[in-house]
C-alpha cells in the first residue's frame, strides 16, 4: 500500500517538474483600470506586457527627495517628481501603478528589470553610454546638475577646499565619476549605498562635502539649516527612465509618447512646478 | 597580622554551618596542637568534610570561631590567602593543575604567592618530589600519573609551600585499592616527621596505626574522641559502635 | 510485503525521486545563460590579484580586529557576570542580551552615525575602526557567554586548589582557571571567528573608498559595473576558501578535546 502511494507520489512529481520546466506559469489577477483622466495623448493599453495586467510597476530608490520619498499623508505609497510624472503616463496608458523600492544598483545593472521585479524604472537615473550597455533609457525628461552640499558653518566654499578632507558619494551614481574625476587628488571619497546616509555622515562629520545631484541637495539644504549648497556643477546629463535592456522596446516608445504628450499638455510644468518649487 | 605559634595550630570554637535550611555542623569545639595527628572519622552527612573545609575557610561557618596560630581566621577583615599559605591541604580528587607540568604545578604558588625566587622554588619542590618517591616524575604533566601518584604529587605540592598544618578531605577514597598505600605510606612518614595532621578517612588501620587521636562525627556532631586504642577498639557511644561495625 | 521489501522499495523510490528532480534540473535550466551570467572564465581572472591581495585581505584584517577587541571585552563581560558584585552583574547581562537582539547591522550603523552625532566624537581609525567598534561589540556579547561557560565548566576543585595554595582570586583565575577555560572554548571561537568573517559583510553601509572594500562589497561593484554576476561567484569561492579550512579545524579541534586530556 505504502508502496503504490510512493509510487504515484514520484510520477505527479515528475509530471509537475516536466510542466514547469516549459511554461512560465504565471498566474497574474487581472485588475480594473480606473477611470483615466482623457488628456490628448490618452491611449488604452499599447502593445506591451506588464509583469502585472493593468498594472505598471515602477522601480525605485527611496528616499531621494524631491524625486521619489515615501509619501507623509499616505503611508507605504511613494511620491516624489519621478514617482508623479510615472504616475501621469501610466494613467495616460490606461495602467494603474505600483511602486517597488529595489535600490540604486539593481537597477543601473538592469537586474531588478531583468528578473521581473518591475516594468521600469524611475530613480533620477542618469543617461550614460556605460549604462546604456545594460539597460534601455527613454528619453530624458530632467536635466541633472550635480552640486556640492557642505555644512553652513564648515567655511568650505568650493571643491577644492575639500583637498585632505572627506567627500561623500553614491555608490555606482554619475556624481561618484564627477568626484572622482574633479575632486582634489588626497580627497577620500567615500561610497555610500543608501543616498539617505549621505546627510548622516555630513552631519556626523564622518565626511565634510556630499557630491550629487542638484535636486537632492537643495532639497536637504531647504530643509536644514544647518547644511547649504555652495557650488554647482552644469553637466550635459539627463535622467531617463529606464527598462531591460533586451524585449522592452515597445514599452519605452509608450513611454516617450506619453513623455511628449505630457510636456504639451503642461501636466509635466505642473509637476515641476510642484517639485522644484521657485524660491523653495 | 602576626601568627602566633605558641597557639595550638588549630581552635576550633562553636562552629556551626548550614547551609540554607540545613544545619550541618551544629557546634563543634576541637582542638588540634602542634604536632598531633587528628583523623575525623564518621558516616557520609555526618559533616566531618564540611569540618575540614571550614578550617581553611573553604566553606564559610555560619557561626563560632576557628583560630589559627591563634588568628582568628573567620574575621572578615582577616588577609585569608595570607593565612592559608600556612595550612597545606589535600584533596579527594587530588586537583592537580592539569595544564601545568608537575614542577609547575608545586612552583607556581610558591613563585606567586610567596615570592620566591625561580631557583628557590625549583629546589625545595624537588626535595618534596623526592620526599614522596615522584623525583622522576618532574616533568610530565598529571594526566599521564596514575591515582596515586597524583595524589602525593598534590601532597608535595601543599609541602612545598612548608605548612605548619596539613588537612586530608578522605586522601585515598578516590583511589583504586592497589594504589591506597603508597599515599598512606607518604602520609606516616609525615606525620613521623612531626607535621600538625587533620585526616578525614575511612582508613581505620591508618587511624588506628598513625592517629594520636580519632574523633567520631555524626549528625555534625562530635560523638566521641580519644585515642585510637579507645575509640577504634572500645567505643563508649552506641553509635560509634554501630558505625565501626558496618566498616570493620 | 515484508518489512525488509518494504524498505527497499522505499528507498529505491528515494533514489528514483532523487534522480527525477536532477535530472529536471539538468534539463529544464538555461546553462547557456547560466554560464554566460555566473561562470565567465575572462571576467574571473582579471578579478585577481586585487581580489585577494586587496579586498579578501581587508576582510581578513577587518575580521581580526573585530574578533581581537571583542574577545578582549568579552572576557571583561564573563569576568564581569561572574562577579560577587550585583552592578556588574547587571551592566553586563544588559549588554549581551542587548547586542545579542539587536542585528550587527544596526549596531554597525549606530556605531558610525549614532555615536558622533550623539557624543560629537567619532570612532577613530575610519572603516577598521568600525569593524573594531561596531562588529568587536557584537562578536563580545556572543562570546562573552562561551567564555563564560568555559569558565564554569572547569571544575570547582581548581579554583578550591588554588585558594587553599593561598592564591588571590585574581591569581587563580588568570594562572589556573582561564588557561583550562580556553582549551575548551577554542572550537566555539573560533567558529565564531569564522562568522565574523562572514559579518565582514556588513560593513559596507557605513561607506567604503575603493581601496577599503572588504570582498563582497568589492564582489557586488564589479558585478554592478560589468552587469555580470561572475565576480559574486569569485567572492562566494574565496569566502569558501577561507572558511573551509576553519571550519574543518573547528571540527578536528572539537574532537579532540572531546577525547579528554
Amino acid at each position: 500500500m505504502k508502496l503504490n502511494r510512493l509510487i504515484l507520489l514520484l510520477a505527479a512529481l515528475s509530471l509537475a517538474l516536466a510542466a514547469c520546466g516549459g511554461g512560465d506559469g504565471d498566474t497574474t489577477e487581472a485588475t480594473d483600470a480606473t477611470d483615466t483622466t482623457e488628456t490628448t495623448g490618452g491611449e488604452a493599453t499599447a502593445d506591451f506586457e506588464t509583469i502585472t495586467d493593468g498594472v505598471l510597476t515602477v522601480c525605485t530608490d527611496a528616499p531621494y527627495p524631491p524625486m521619489e520619498y515615501e509619501d507623509p499623508d499616505n503611508p507605504g505609497e511613494y511620491t516624489g517628481f519621478d514617482i508623479e510624472l510615472m504616475r501621469a503616463v501610466a494613467t495616460n496608458l490606461g495602467l494603474e501603478l505600483a511602486v517597488v523600492n529595489v535600490g540604486f544598483d539593481p537597477i543601473t545593472s538592469g537586474l531588478a528589470m531583468e528578473s521581473g521585479d518591475c516594468d521600469i524604472a524611475a530613480a533620477s537615473i542618469t543617461i550614460t553610454p556605460e549604462r546604456a550597455e545594460n539597460i534601455a533609457f527613454t528619453d530624458g525628461y530632467f536635466s541633472g546638475d550635480q552640486s556640492l552640499l557642505v555644512l553652513a558653518d564648515s567655511g568650505i566654499s568650493t571643491l577644492a577646499d575639500l583637498a585632505g578632507q572627506s567627500l561623500a558619494v553614491q555608490t555606482g551614481t554619475t556624481g561618484e565619476i564627477y568626484a572622482q574625476e574633479n575632486a582634489p587628488e588626497d580627497t577620500e571619497i567615500v561610497s555610500f549605498e543608501n543616498p539617505g546616509d549621505l546627510f548622516l555622515a555630513l552631519e556626523s562629520g564622518q565626511v565634510q562635502g556630499v557630491l550629487q545631484d542638484l535636486v537632492p541637495n537643495q532639497d536637504y539644504a531647504n530643509s536644514n539649516e544647518t547644511a547649504v549648497v555652495v557650488e554647482t556643477y552644469p553637466t550635459e546629463e539627463e535622467y531617463g527612465f529606464a527598462a531591460k535592456k533586451e524585449g522592452s522596446e515597445a514599452l519605452i516608445e509608450a513611454v516617450n509618447q506619453q513623455l511628449a504628450a505630457l510636456r504639451e499638455d503642461g501636466t509635466y510644468d505642473q509637476l515641476y512646478e510642484q517639485f522644484f518649487p521657485i524660491g523653495g | 597580622m602576626a601568627v602566633d605559634l605558641t597557639a595550638p595550630p588549630i581552635q576550633i570554637v562553636g562552629l556551626g554551618k548550614k547551609f540554607g535550611e540545613l544545619e550541618v555542623l551544629k557546634g563543634i569545639d576541637l582542638q588540634v596542637n602542634a604536632g598531633e595527628v587528628v583523623c575525623v572519622i564518621g558516616p557520609s552527612g555526618s559533616g566531618k568534610s564540611t569540618l575540614l573545609r571550614c578550617v581553611n575557610r573553604l566553606e564559610e561557618p555560619t557561626s563560632g570561631k576557628i583560630l589559627i596560630e591563634g588568628v582568628d581566621m573567620t574575621d572578615p577583615d582577616v588577609d585569608i590567602d595570607k593565612l592559608r599559605t600556612r595550612i597545606g591541604m589535600v584533596f579527594q580528587h587530588f586537583n592537580l593543575f592539569p595544564h601545568l607540568t608537575v614542577i609547575d604545578n608545586l612552583t607556581i604558588a610558591q613563585r606567586k604567592v610567596l615570592k620566591r625566587s625561580k631557583q628557590e622554588a625549583r629546589e625545595i619542590a624537588l626535595a618534596n618530589l623526592e620526599r614522596v618517591g615522584l623525583l622522576e616524575k618532574v616533568n610530565e604533566y598529571p594526566n599521564r600519573l596514575s591515582g596515586g601518584q597524583q595524589q602525593r604529587v598534590a601532597i608535595a605540592r601543599a609541602l612545598s609551600m612548608k605548612p605548619d598544618m596539613m588537612l586530608f578531605d578522605e586522601p585515598t577514597s578516590a583511589l583504586d585499592p592497589e594504589l591506597i598505600g603508597e599515599v598512606l605510606d607518604v602520609m606516616r612518614r609525615l606525620a613521623k616527621d612531626g607535621m600538625t595532621m587533620m585526616v578525614v578517612t575511612h582508613e581505620m588501620g591508618f587511624a588506628r596505626e598513625v592517629a594520636d587521636r580519632v574523633i567520631f562525627m555524626d549528625g555534625g556532631v562530635i560523638v566521641e574522641q580519644g585515642p585510637p586504642r579507645e575509640v577504634l577498639t572500645n567505643p563508649q557511644h552506641e553509635r560509634t559502635r554501630r558505625f565501626l561495625s558496618m566498616i570493620l | 510485503m515484508t518489512p525488509r521489501q518494504r524498505q527497499r522499495a522505499i528507498r529505491g523510490t528515494l533514489y528514483l525521486l532523487l534522480a527525477a528532480v536532477v535530472v529536471a534540473a539538468i534539463l529544464f535550466a538555461d546553462w547557456g545563460s547560466i554560464q554566460r551570467n555566473f561562470f565567465r572564465w575572462d571576467i574571473a581572472v582579471e578579478m585577481f590579484p586585487e581580489v585577494l591581495v586587496q579586498f579578501a585581505l581587508n576582510t581578513l584584517i577587518y575580521t581580526l580586529v573585530a574578533f581581537v577587541f571583542g574577545l578582549i571585552l568579552a572576557l571583561a563581560l564573563a569576568l564581569m557576570r561572574l562577579s560577587p558584585v550585583g552592578p556588574y552583574r547587571w551592566i553586563a547581562t544588559a549588554y549581551i542580551e542587548l547586542f545579542r537582539s539587536v542585528p550587527a547591522l544596526v549596531t554597525i550603523l549606530l556605531v558610525n552615525f549614532g555615536i558622533p552625532l550623539a557624543f560629537g566624537r567619532r570612532v577613530p581609525g575610519g572603516l577598521l575602526g568600525i569593524a573594531a567598534v561596531g562588529l568587536g561589540a557584537v562578536a563580545a556579547a556572543y562570546m562573552a557567554e562561551t567564555i563564560r561557560a568555559g569558565i564554569e565548566a572547569v571544575p570547582r576543585g581548581q579554583m578550591e586548589a588554588a585558594r587553599s595554595l593561598g592564591m588571590r582570586p585574581s591569581q587563580a583565575m588568570f594562572s589556573i582557571i582561564l588557561p583550562q577555560a580556553f582549551r575548551i572554548i577554542i572550537p566555539p571561537l573560533t567558529n565564531e571567528f569564522v562568522l565574523l568573517i562572514k559579518d565582514t559583510s556588513l560593513l559596507f553601509v557605513v561607506g567604503t573608498t575603493p581601496l577599503t572594500r572588504e570582498l563582497t562589497k568589492f564582489g557586488r561593484d564589479t558585478m554592478q559595473t560589468l552587469g555580470n554576476a561572475t565576480p559574486m561567484v569569485v567572492a562566494a569561492f574565496i569566502y569558501m576558501i577561507i572558511t573551509l579550512p576553519l571550519t574543518y579545524l573547528v571540527r578536528r579541534l572539537e574532537k579532540r578535546g572531546a577525547r579528554g586530556r
